[in-house]
Order: structure tokens, then sequence, then C-alpha cells
């Protein structure tokens, strides 16, 4: 019995560890690059945080909203967005590149520069909902 | 004979005057025009070649988009290009036009919308492929909104703001799919239009 | 004119044959394909456009009963002519009598005034065609659409009558003219 849980035990989080892997991947390349100690605190401050770029406000809620669980609105075309955050929506940052793709879309168009490897760990780890 | 041809030449140019008259007659905003400059060269040589034949026929089937399987690239323009807005038809711009947005992609009217190299490379040489052959643009670039070619602009100007751009069901003539049922297949009859809160588009 | 076996003759050259049948073919296919299929719709109007000319130049150096002033008639001939059709006494005529070359009239120069009208739009609206860009603005962009739209559904109307005309004096002179401008070949009646 006792060698079948954990047969059990051991199957069942390969399988999670299996499914969380591009996430896993990148967060391994942001240490890489110098990165360390993710919080999902600082990941929730910066995005709400907002910047003044080009005469305008912008966050990350503008089109996100501030929950990232929530469907969200592109905020010139109206186009909806599905939610970002991985509980909501398991498919998020499992593809790196479409991942990195956008992070360097927005993150130049919300913040005016590209997000640091700290910043865009800090962003997944909340978004991603994962343990540091 | 003389006298009947005279008649009925004069008749049928009374009819056309009376129709133009009529036709004039309509209220309409007076919108900006930008200044139009023919150009008189594509820089691409097979299009010289049969580029007149081309520039009198016109084909110009504006919101047509490439028959399915054709392009492989129309996927890779479809995914892109239409993740935020609509995919625009190609042929609703000029190529000089497109190669202004592709060259201007981190300012994207007002937006960011950077692709890797590769991706970039295989949507302009897609665009320069199916864009349209006769529209202002040619040779300068400009307009680069659809909304503000001379084409486009004919097409709507007769549309009200209070349906278009003062109606929250649709907030923007850029929003095609707003009103034209048919846009994502490259449908845009007047008869497939249902203006939201206005309904059919009587002309 | 060619004299057959006893009593036909044949009027319509092949020139005034083929114009007319091209074009019939030509304005259904521009009908049709209206304001959907740019490309096909153009092309009939061009082919139109020179099917046309053609018929206007052939109409002045052409075969006798091809010529305008075979059926061109004064006003008074037509009003006559009118008068005698609604009692039923109109003579007959081997080419077009003078209502049918009214009829020609009329529906070459709306035909005329539809395809420039079309190129003009064409080359206002979608910059292209022979008249790309010749044309600037919004306002003439209107004028030429209705003007086009206007005599599209007026050659239409003509059309209509015309078909009737030629039922009507089918008929009343015993004769298939629909045919006779297929084959060119009519019979010689003795009065």
């Amino acid at each position: 019995m006792k060698r079948s849980c954990l047969i059990l035990i051991f199957l069942t989080s390969s399988f999670s560890v299996a499914g969380a892997s591009e996430l896993d991947n990148m967060l391994t390349g942001y240490r890489d690059a110098g990165a360390a100690g993710f919080s999902a605190e600082r990941g929730k401050l910066l995005w709400t945080k907002s910047h003044t770029i080009d005469g305008e406000q912008r966050s990350c809620s503008s089109c996100h909203t501030a929950d990232p669980a929530a469907h969200g609105k592109h905020v010139k075309t109206g186009k909806p967005i599905e939610p970002i955050a991985v509980s909501a929506n398991p498919e998020r940052f499992t593809d790196m590149a479409k991942t990195e793709k956008w992070l360097r879309r927005n993150c130049k168009w919300t913040l005016g520069r590209e997000c640091t490897p700290q910043e865009k760990g800090d962003l997944l780890t909340w978004l991603g909902g994962q343990e540091e | 004979m003389k006298k009947t041809l005279l008649i009925l030449i004069s008749l049928m140019l009374g009819l056309t005057a009376s129709v133009a008259l009529l036709a004039g007659h309509d209220e309409r905003e007076q919108g900006d025009y930008h200044e139009y400059r023919e150009s008189d060269h594509d820089d691409d040589d097979d299009d010289d070649r049969r580029g007149w034949l081309r520039r009198i026929a016109g084909s110009s089937d504006k919101g047509q988009y490439p028959a399915r399987g054709q392009d492989p690239a129309f996927d890779a323009y479809r995914n892109e290009c239409g993740d935020c807005h609509m995919a625009y038809p190609p042929n609703m711009l000029s190529r000089d036009s497109w190669r202004g947005v592709m060259a201007s992609l981190e300012n994207h009217f007002g937006d960011n919308a950077e692709l890797d190299a590769e991706t970039a490379g295989e949507i302009g040489s897609f665009l320069d492929r199916h864009a349209a052959r006769t529209m202002d643009g040619a040779g300068t670039g400009r307009p680069a909104r659809i909304t503000e070619t001379r084409w486009f602009r004919a097409q709507h100007h007769e549309i009200p703001a209070r349906m278009v751009t003062n109606n929250p069901g649709v907030k923007s003539f850029s929003r095609c799919e707003a009103c034209h049922t048919r846009a994502a297949e490259g449908g845009f009859d007047e008869h497939d239009v249902r203006i939201p809160g206005y309904g059919y588009w009587d002309d | 004119m060619t004299t057959y076996e006893s009593g036909k003759i044949r009027v319509w050259d092949p020139v005034v044959r083929i114009f007319h049948w091209t074009l019939v073919l030509s304005f259904l296919v521009a009908w049709i394909t209206g304001d959907e299929l740019m490309t096909p719709h153009a092309w009939a109007g061009y082919l139109i456009t020179i099917l046309l000319l053609t018929r206007i130049v052939w109409g002045f150096i052409g075969t006798p009963h091809a010529r305008f002033r075979d059926f061109v008639y004064s006003p008074s001939v037509i009003r006559d002519y009118f008068r005698k059709m609604f009692s039923r006494s109109e003579p007959r005529y081997l080419g077009h009598n003078p209502a049918g070359g009214v009829m020609v009239t009329l529906l070459i120069l709306s035909l005329l005034i539809t395809v420039i009208s079309g190129m003009a739009l064409y080359g206002n609206t979608d910059l292209a065609g022979p008249m790309a860009g010749i044309f600037q603005g919004e306002t003439s962009a209107d004028v030429f659409e209705e003007i086009h739209e206007f005599f599209t559904n007026f050659t239409l109307f003509l059309v209509i009558l015309h078909v009737g005309g030629v039922i009507w004096s089918s008929f009343a002179h015993r004769e298939n003219l629909a045919k006779s401008m297929l084959t060119g070949i009519k019979e010689v009646k003795q009065s």
C-alpha cells in the first residue's frame, strides 16, 4: 500500500513538473541572465503600476484589467483578450516564443522599454501562480 | 434624320444632366483631400511588362482575401496581423503603404506590434504580393491608413458620424467587423451591413 | 443585297448581327456582375464600348440597312408610324422601321452614357481603368455613380421595350424578326 502510494505520488508530481516546463524554462532563462528571487508580490505591483508614455497613462491593466483572471479588451480596437492568468487560462505561457514576443511589445508600449529579466520573472511568477 | 438624332441626343443629355444635378444634391461632410500624386511606374520589373494591362483592367475586387490555400504566408498574416484587430484584406492598401506599415511596427498607430525579422519578412512579402495595384499611396506610402484612402472614403462618406465614430457599438471605421457581418470572409457587400443600433444600411 | 431562293433577301450583314448578339451577352454579364465582381464587369464594359464604337462607324460606312441613314427618320415620319401602329396599319420595312430606328439610337446613346460614366466612376473611386485619377473628389464619385446606375436601368427599360416591339412587329407582319437578326435573312413580301 505504501509503495503504490509512493509510485502514485511520484507519477503525479512528474506530470505537474512536465506541465509547467515551458514556464519553468523561461524562469530558468531569466535566472541565467542574472535575475534571482522572483516574487509574485513584485509582479503584482508591476502589473498595476501606471506609466506616462507619449502623454498617455499606460499600465498592463489598461488592456488586461487589474484582475489577470478576468477577460480583457484591447484599449483601442476593443478586441476581447482571454484571461492572462494561468489559473483562468491554462494555455498561457506554454509557448516561449509567443510569450517573449508579447513581453517585448507590451513592455515597450507600457514602460517605454523592455522589461528586465527580473521583472519578467516576477510577472510570470505572479501570473503563473508559481511557488518560488 | 438629323432632326431626330438631335432630339434624341438632347433627350439623353438632358437626362444625364438632371441625374447629375440630383446626384450632387446630398449633404455631406467635407473631408480634407490628400493631394493625389499619380504614380506612373511600379518599381517591379515584372509589373511594368504586364502592368499596363492590369492598370486598364483594374482588378479592383477590393476586400477579397487571397484564395484559401493559395499563399502559405496567409496564415502567418492572419495570426500576427489579426491578433488585435481584424486582419485587413491586403488589397485595401497600396504596396508602398504596406511597406510603410511594416517599417514602423514599433509604433503601429500608437501600439507596439514588433515582429521577429523572419516573420516580418514573410508577412512583408505576402503584402507585396497581394497589395492593391491601383490605390492612392502608390509611390508615396501615404496614406498609411485604409480608412484614409480615397477608395475607402468614397465608399463610406455618406455615413454620418453618429452611426460610426459616435456609436458606442462601432467607435471607429477601422472596426470593419462591427458593421460588415461578412468581413472575415472578405465580404463587404452593402447588403450584408448591419450597423449596431441602426440595422440595415438603406442607400 | 444578296437574293436567295424565291423571295429571301439578306438584310443584316455579319457585323450588325455579331454586334447585336455580342452586345446582348455583354450587357447580361455586366448586369449580373454589377457591383460585385469588378473584373468581369469592367471587361464586359470595355467590350461594350468597343462594340458601340464599331457599330457607330459601321453606321456610316456599312451595308445599306446598317447605315443610320437607312433607319433614322424625321420626327414626322416617326409620329406617323406610331399613329399607324395604334391602328394596326403600319407598313412593313425591310430594315429597321421608324420606331426601331428610334430604339437603336436610344439604345446606343444610353449605352454610351452608361459605359462612359462607368469608366469615370471606376477611375474615380477605384483608381482603375483608362480614366483612373482624372476625376478627384467625392462629389464627382456620387454623380458618376448616379448617372451610371440610372442609365443601366434605363437601358434595361429600353431593352424590355425593344423586345416587346420586336414581338409586336413579328406578329403584325408575320415574320420572325429575332431569327432574322440571327440569320440576316428576311422574306421579300409582295405588297
